[in-house]
């Protein structure tokens, strides 16, 4: 192909928005051809932009396989985080609170309100209940599943009434 | 009796078992939840992606980091593929849109332009070390960090997608969500804009292809 007219060219480009019909061709020539390459960009000077084109592709086979594996890293952590991340929100904040506040709340409701007046002294669940406890505990609400990582439960008894305040932050309810 | 029965001898295996679909197959299996077409399109995407944003942000880290993040959405959204899109364009739009994202996010005017300065200081100095090619090449990337700046984002993505890249501007359109006939006044102004710009900012630069038109002062 004979070198185009830059000039009528890029003058007929910049008259309307409209570019000519054979301008889609001359970029190509354009990107080819260093015979015409100063007449082109004297006739419109951001042609040199083309050139970060060419610069962009001075990425070798090697960085690019390294580049996508950066990628498919980044991504596979981004997405095991999304999976995670996924039901802790449906059981996060003001709900797991709430749902520690119901619990007690049902305990202190099987004997009726009284007031605390010593403070509340957290029990590990691996220690064994004195009697007393234990006879008490016998007509308190049982849970299922306390062995797991994690979950404490707060207890206080008196002879009129009994409190068990469960926290597990893994609970799904 | 005998019965007429189509056998193909199985040819050799590619590398993956996408290695050979075109990209449109490709988000089809990625759709389907396929992760070996997801890598695949990784490994096919992430170059001309990193190239694209690099040249919106014109920033290498933070264009890796959009370019993640765009797979990640990808996968996250890949039933929403639609046959209707090319797979370029659909793939481009997201990235697009995060990239305009972080533009707007870190006000890129104001930032960018103590590190434009520092380049231009390097390419002066690399200029001065006889490493011309590699000056030139950075310096177009420096200049039109800068005077892109000054355009709209709309702007700056027309010119890049249809300048650069080459998509069609049908192509552009879509992946800007507006019409053709707006993609090409967006070019028209962005083309109008650089060249006033580049005129008046590097005249020694530009000085050496053309003097300015009275149009552009």
């Amino acid at each position: 192909m004979s070198c185009p007219d830059w000039k009528s060219l890029a003058a007929e480009r910049d008259r309307r928005p409209e570019e000519p019909a054979s301008w889609p061709l001359a970029l190509t020539h354009f990107d080819s051809c260093t015979d015409c390459r100063r007449e082109a960009l004297a006739a419109d000077p951001t042609l040199v932009f083309r050139r970060l084109k060419a610069g962009a592709d001075e990425m070798t086979p090697a960085q690019e396989r390294s580049e996508a594996d950066a990628v498919r890293l980044a991504v596979s952590a981004m997405r095991t985080a999304s999976r995670l991340e996924t039901p802790s929100r449906s059981f996060s904040g003001w709900r797991r609170w709430s749902s520690a506040a119901v619990l007690a709340l049902a305990a202190l409701s099987a004997r009726g309100p009284v007031p605390v007046d010593h403070p509340i002294a957290p029990i590990a669940l691996a220690e064994p209940l004195p009697a007393a406890q234990r006879q008490a505990a016998a007509d308190a609400p049982t849970v299922e599943g306390m062995d797991r990582p994690g979950a404490r439960v707060y207890s206080w008894d008196d002879k009129d009434y009994s409190v068990h305040l469960i926290v597990d932050p893994n609970a799904d309810v | 009796m005998l019965e007429l029965v189509y056998s193909r001898r199985p040819s050799a295996s590619p590398a993956t078992p996408w290695a050979e679909s075109s990209d449109r197959d490709l988000l089809l299996g990625v759709r389907g939840g396929d992760e070996a077409a997801f890598s695949e399109l990784i490994g096919r995407k992430t170059k001309p992606l990193i190239q694209l944003c690099q040249r919106i942000l014109g920033d290498l880290e933070e264009a890796r980091d959009v370019v993640q993040v765009t797979f990640f959405r990808v996968w996250e959204n890949r039933q929403k593929f639609d046959l209707k899109w090319s797979p370029n364009t659909w793939i481009y739009r997201i990235a697009s849109n995060l990239a305009i994202d972080h533009l707007r996010s870190r006000k890129s005017r104001e930032k960018s332009a103590e590190p434009v300065r520092l380049h231009l200081l390097q390419a002066a100095d690399s200029r001065a070390h006889g490493d011309l090619s590699r000056m030139q090449q950075g310096e177009v990337a420096t200049i039109f960090r800068e005077l892109s700046a000054g355009l709209s984002e709309k702007q700056r993505m027309a010119f890049l997608l249809r300048e650069v890249e080459g998509l069609s501007a049908q192509e552009v359109a879509d992946i800007l969500a507006c019409r053709e006939s707006t993609v090409r006044n967006h070019l028209h102004n962005a083309r109008k804009y650089l060249r006033k710009e580049l005129m008046r900012r590097y005249p020694e630069y530009a000085g050496s292809f053309a003097a300015p038109t009275e149009d552009d002062l």
